[in-house]
């Protein structure tokens, strides 16, 4: 490493020339990369920013072969502690098959005083190659890796200067596209992202979420970005592509020619040999139509280990179907075939569809495939012909149900052709938490009782995941975790746990619990107090950010959902009931909340619902969900108040 | 040459005892280090996996260590050849997807790693090597998050072919350390349980009989373990453990760290005052000062006026301004600091790095100081000197003698310590050597927050609020963290969402000031001081009005906010691990709306347990009432015998959260 402190005299001739930094030694600050430096904005300019990129240049550029280079230099200024963490390290992500990447410049330059610098040049040892976290078990198919830059000068007003190319080796293993951030949440002054495509062939492209509009000169796309201010990104919102100021670019001209780029290279992967047959015919047995698409579906989600890496990074040639057989393994790609050519084998035509990643949309306009992340296989029910999506990444996943996916876009394959569907959205009640309870309140606030659950939907994904799979000991762990979330209850009794409904998938999990604590209802004088206890249910316990009574972004939850609370309280003797939470219902375009109590002799019932339709609510509508959710919460509507039957009227003193 | 023939004669006697026991254990087990190509696993194996038992006869196992054996075989200068071999039954389905991926962490600085192979037996007997193309070798995951990058830390990642329900898995592996952490030391550990059953576990050490080994056996109750030693040729001294039928072990959340209760035996060649000199020799060399480093202690001391603030600021300047980052920068990475010039240069390291120079700096300032080897995480057992470390601290002596400890990995400790060291084990590394010590338990009262609450609620029924927060000790450092991880804006909408969900969803905080400015200013105590208002707090219950203390539902506590999550087992085997004593003490004055009587306030509570003790009261004075309450967790680690105290005090807190001031109408309007 090489620190040198630099002593120069201010200048002032903030130019044009700023604007295509000129190379320079490591060692020194050119004339424009001075001037940033002096001038950089500081914290009371972006208070709410961890830094801020002041200067930033990207060039793509796609070669006749179909190879490319990218080139790119940033210069961002820290403006924080937080900051100074993100930039401390640089990770940039690459594929060692077939691309080669050259950091070309890396340092961080510290203001010392006014007009003087040090400049700490990142040297070799601080240059090393990572495997990217998470894809540890994919080195089977990937070769991707981690370049990460560390700059041990950066503090929390350096600026970071970081320049690097990549450029192919080999052939690439995807088609030339993607997406492109011209900014994220951080705020900046200057950026440039330049395409170059060979002559004569047309870049498609889209400026979405406020990206604007390319120039254009012959085979040349520019996109500038200014006096980007950033944002602080608001709770349960939109992220990523749905937000961030992008371009989607790709060279393929349309859906079709994309699926057929898919389809030529899965299709001859999905061969039905032996091996794939007598595993097919052992698997269905005597099974048929949707029982037999059911069956083997499952089976590949959970005899094959799944690979976790996003469709492209390790290209787009999947194994055959004999092979991933016997590895016992599979990524996307993988899964897909062997299920496809499982259900050839069986005699069920089915297709190949690409997704997005969850609770992101699809930009229509650009066929780059790199758009979608998972690979799947769909067919149509031979029983009703309706489209069933056959999900194979997780075992708890009945067949038919795509968690997350619900009225998002999937390119549906067939030969020559490529179809972008709408993937049926999912109605509250199928995704739904049905808790019951049958709680005794006793004369010193002790509570006993039983809770009863049912679990639909994404809920019943997860409880399985968590129970089925547990052992006994893991089992009564894990009850007696959620039992103590009542008021710090314990199970009661020898037997106090039933759990049903985990091992078969299309079964309806259910939980029994009986439970009793010593202390719940608070007693006070004469009055006792009893809340209703929150879902004790750890893992259902819905969030909804209510924290902005206006909002700037979407509000953006994973799915659309029910939670349903029935409550039979018995009083204890000698108190009267003095109130209790009274109905109440909201309901609007986001959902429904509702509240309703009686009273049967000695016993209250209560029940309070919450449904929510709408999980990607615009800030103008933000304030149904708002209000929704603030009523739900509110603490008048879970309440008992009790009180002692001979209590008189007295009243605390207050020492005066 | 006869010197040399004979060391060749040595080892090659130690590695064939090592490959092939010590006539122990079964017969199977002589030929398990052939890579010989099998297609049929031996009667012998099929009879022990058949014999192994089923998911039936282990309810709550998922597999069933049949075999393990684990032996070490040490040259003189602390270099070792280390051979496993295991042979496990796979029990449940669950077992078979765990095993599909078996990571295998080594150093390649400190080590060479041989797979001798890893085979699946299925039921039928049929075995399936894995392939080498199946074995991949990887970066060390989990550590980039750590900010560390030795691109030595590798792993092998095993992938295994599909797996069944009684497969049993074998493996053979071969390590060979090419330089010791600490040279001639001998180190040797080997656990016999694990959270799975194990019916047959042996651990052999061999090293020259020159040597002078110290061995205890751990967490052995039922004296499961034997041992036999013996003198080979003269030349080895050979250790063997081994037992039968280790019952699986079954985690809880928040236990100390298991390794701590699993029967296992440690051995060493020296005591804990060699251990120290040894680590003060390897490190004195690369802690020497420069002009820079002496520079900067003259410039950080300057305007000092006690010996605690100049150590004060020598330790704030390298907890902050030398970040914490582990880069390759030459052998032995594991134990020695990197030359403290190199660090102060490149202001950056990792804990041994960073603790060199603080060291360094401190003697420049004329303190005498020294590193100081350590655990956060894990008990140290002090019977046996071997390496139970993984991080280093400093301790410095002001010039009165009294003794401060400080880990300058720790960037907003204001205390220099976290309160996390608290009953963990140090050894100081000095020239003449030093004993293995265990730092003390601090009262709660030191670790506390301090919350103040100045409330009224207005004629139109709102709620308005005024609340500070002040903190020291261990508190204060966790509310440091949690602004520094947030800018302004964020900090806002955290608390705004805090209050909402813990007292009320229509809160809205009006104001927030946090100090010091900058949060990792360490000469001045945090403090946070938060306005917010509900309108509509009241709640109209028939002829009453309900009135809440906020501070009652601990909204503002963060560390009563996380004590339910310490509480979700009714009993404990094992001890609860909270790490560190804490407290937090809380008051709120609310001014009752005129035209209201008060018909009912909670009665008050104390607790005083060994673990906990909590204390809550209400009063009135005039229209005005006054909520107190305080909660001290006083044992860093609650043994399971004392857990039903701790909770029950827990609980106890959070049940009294539900008290309300009940108000009836009468009373000046």
């Amino acid at each position: 490493m090489k620190r040198i402190l630099l002593s120069i005299i201010a200048l002032s001739m903030m130019t044009s020339g700023l604007l295509a930094v000129p190379s320079s030694a490591d060692t020194l600050l050119d004339e424009a990369t001075f001037e940033m430096a002096v001038n950089a904005p500081n914290r009371e300019v972006y208070p709410e920013a961890k830094y801020v990129r002041l200067w930033g240049e990207k060039t793509i550029e796609l070669l006749p072969d179909g190879g490319y280079t990218v080139e790119w230099r940033n210069v961002t200024r820290v403006l924080t502690f937080m900051g100074k963490k993100d930039m401390s390290n640089i990770k940039y992500t690459y594929d060692t098959d077939y691309e080669e990447i050259d950091i070309y410049r890396a340092r961080s330059i510290s203001p010392t005083g006014d007009s003087t610098f040090s400049i700490v040049v990142t040297s070799d040892k601080e240059i090393n190659d990572i495997t990217p976290p998470g894809l540890a078990k994919a080195g089977v198919y990937a070769s991707l890796q981690q370049r990460v830059i560390t700059l041990p000068g950066v503090d929390d007003s350096s600026l970071v200067d970081i320049g690097a190319r990549i450029r192919t080796t080999d052939v690439p293993k995807k088609p030339f596209g993607g997406i492109e951030y011209l900014a994220e949440d951080t705020p900046i002054e200057y950026y440039k992202l330049t395409i170059i495509v060979p002559e004569g062939q047309e870049l498609v492209y889209k400026s979405a979420n406020g990206a604007p509009e390319p120039r254009i000169e012959g085979n040349v796309y520019t996109w500038t970005i200014e006096d980007y201010e950033g944002f602080v990104p608001e709770p349960q919102g939109p992220r990523g592509r749905n937000v961030f100021p992008a371009v989607y670019y790709s060279t393929t001209r349309s859906w079709n020619l994309a699926a057929d780029y898919i389809q030529k290279r899965v299709a001859p992967k999905v061969l039905v040999d032996e091996s794939v047959q007598a595993k097919a015919d052992e698997i269905v047995g005597g099974l048929a139509g949707r029982d037999a698409i059911d069956t083997l579906t499952y089976w590949v989600a959970r005899n094959i280990e799944f690979i976790d890496i996003t469709l492209g990074d390790a290209g787009y040639v999947p194994n055959e179907a004999s092979t991933v057989l016997e590895n016992g393994y599979g990524d996307t790609r993988d899964r897909a075939v062997l299920l496809a050519a499982f259900l050839k084998a069986k005699g069920f035509e089915s297709q190949i569809a690409l997704v997005s990643p969850k609770d992101v949309r699809i930009q229509e306009s650009v066929p780059a495939i790199g758009q979608f992340s998972r690979l799947l296989v769909t067919l149509d029910d031979p029983q009703t012909g309706k489209r069933i999506w056959l999900w194979t990444e997780d075992e708890y996943t009945p067949t038919g149900f795509l968690p997350g996916y619900g009225g998002e876009k999937a390119l549906l394959v067939s030969p020559g052709k490529g179809e972008l569907t709408e993937i049926p959205k999912v109605e509250p009640e199928e995704n739904n938490i049905d808790l019951d309870f049958a709680i005794e309140i006793g004369q010193s606030g002790e509570m006993s009782g039983t809770m009863t659950a049912e679990f639909y939907g994404n809920y019943a994904i997860d409880f399985k995941r968590i129970f089925r799979d547990a052992s006994p000991k893991r089992r009564e762990q894990r009850i007696e975790s959620m039992v103590s979330n009542l008021g710090g209850a314990k199970l009661d009794g020898e037997n106090a746990f039933v759990i049903s409904g985990v091992d078969n998938l299309e079964d309806i999990p259910k939980l029994t619990v009986n439970f009793k604590t010593d202390e719940f209802a608070f007693i006070q004088d004469e009055m006792m107090i009893f809340n209703f206890p929150e879902n004790p249910v750890d893992f259902a316990q819905s969030q909804i950010s209510t924290s902005l009574d206006e909002r700037e972004e979407a509000l953006v939850l994973a799915t659309a959902f029910k939670e349903t609370y029935n409550f039979r309280v018995k009083l204890p003797e000698d108190y009267s009931l003095a109130w209790v939470s009274e109905p109440t219902s909201v309901s609007n375009d986001f959902g429904t909340m509702m509240v309703s109590s009686t009273r049967d002799g000695e016993t209250v019932n209560y029940s309070m619902t919450l449904k929510v339709d709408n999980c990607w609510v615009e800030p103008e509508n933000y304030s149904e969900a708002r209000d929704l959710m603030r009523s739900y919460q509110s603490p008048k509507n879970r309440m008992i108040l009790l009180e002692r039957e001979s209590a008189d009227d007295t009243e605390i003193e207050g020492a005066e | 040459m006869l010197k040399r023939h004979r060391y060749l004669i040595l080892i090659a006697l130690a590695v064939s005892i090592l490959l092939t026991g010590c006539g122990g254990g079964k017969s199977l087990m002589v030929d398990r280090w052939s890579r010989e190509p099998v297609e049929k696993a031996s009667p012998e194996i099929m009879e022990l996996l058949e014999s192994a038992g089923t998911r039936s006869d282990w309810p709550n196992a998922h597999t069933v260590t049949v075999y393990q054996s684990d032996s070490s075989f040490y040259y003189p200068d602390g270099n070792q050849i280390s051979a496993s071999y295991s042979l496990t039954k796979l029990l449940t389905m669950k077992a078979t997807k765990d095993y599909t991926t078996i990571p295998i962490g080594y150093d390649t600085q400190q080590m060479t790693i041989d797979i001798i192979y890893v085979r699946v037996i299925y039921p039928d007997s049929t075995v399936v090597t894995v392939r080498d193309e199946d074995i991949t070798d990887e970066t060390l995951e989990g550590y980039a998050e750590m900010d560390i990058y030795w691109s030595n830390l590798r792993q092998k990642v095993i992938r295994l072919p599909e797996l069944e329900v009684g497969c049993g898995l074998e493996f053979a592996i071969k390590i060979e350390t090419v330089q010791p952490m600490l040279d001639d030391m001998m180190d040797y550990r080997a656990t016999f349980q694990s959270t799975e059953p194990v019916l047959h576990s042996e651990a052999i050490l061999v090293v020259p009989s020159t040597e002078e080994i110290q061995w205890k056996v751990f967490n052995d109750p039922e004296n499961r373990v034997s041992f036999r030693e013996e003198i080979v040729e003269d030349s080895l001294h050979l250790f063997h453990w081994e037992g039968e039928n280790f019952p699986m072990a079954i985690t809880e959340d928040g236990m100390p760290s298991l390794g701590q209760f699993l029967t296992k035996v440690l051995a060493s060649n020296i005591t804990w005052e060699d251990y120290s000199k040894l680590v003060y020799e390897l490190s004195a060399p690369n802690m020497v000062a420069d002009d820079a480093i002496r520079e900067t202690v003259a410039e950080l001391v300057k305007d000092q006026t006690t010996g605690l603030d100049s150590i004060r600021a020598i330790f704030y300047y390298t907890a902050q301004n030398v970040r914490y980052i582990g880069l390759s920068m030459g052998d032995k990475e594991g134990i020695t600091p990197h030359d403290v010039k190199e660090t102060f240069e490149a202001q950056a390291g990792v804990c041994k790095d960073k603790s060199a120079l603080l060291a360094v700096m401190l003697e420049e300032a004329g303190f005498e100081s020294y590193v100081a080897l350590s655990n956060p995480m894990d008990h140290v057992h002090k019977e046996i000197a071997s390496n139970q470390f993984n991080h280093m601290i400093v301790v410095v002596y002001d010039r009165d003698g009294k003794e401060y400890w400080m880990d300058p990995t720790d960037a907003l400790c204001m205390d220099m310590l976290p309160a996390y060291h608290m009953t963990k084990a140090s050894l100081i590394c000095k020239p003449e050597g030093d004993d293995l010590m265990y730092h003390p338990v601090l009262p709660p009262e030191t670790q506390a927050g301090n919350i103040t609450a100045d409330s009224e609620i207005l004629p139109d029924g709102t709620f308005r609020s005024v609340v500070e927060i002040n903190a020291i000790g261990f508190y204060d450092q966790v509310l440091r963290l949690i602004f520094q991880q947030m800018e302004t804006v964020q900090q806002e909408r955290f608390w705004t969402q805090m209050i909402k969900n813990a007292v009320h969803p229509s809160a809205k905080v009006t104001s927030l000031t946090v100090t010091p400015n900058p949060i990792d200013n360490l000469w001045e105590p945090v403090s946070m001081r938060i306005e917010y208002e509900i309108p509509d707090y009241a709640i109209v219950a028939g002829d009453y009005l309900l009135v809440k203390s906020p501070l009652s539902t601990y909204v503002f506590d963060m560390i009563g906010l996380l004590l339910s999550q310490t509480t979700t087992l009714t009993e404990r085997e094992f001890p609860l691990n909270i790490q560190f004593t804490i407290g937090s003490e809380l008051e709120e004055t609310i001014k009752l709306p005129g035209g209201y009587n008060a018909k009912s306030l909670p009665s008050r509570i104390v607790m005083d347990e060994d673990p906990a003790s909590f204390m809550m009261d209400y009063s009135l004075d005039g229209d005005v009432v006054t909520y107190e309450s305080s909660f001290m967790i006083k044992m860093p680690v609650i043994p399971a015998e004392k857990y039903p105290d701790y909770r029950s005090a827990v609980k106890r807190m959070e049940n009294s959260g539900q008290g309300m001031i009940i108000l009836s109408k009468g009373g000046d309007a």
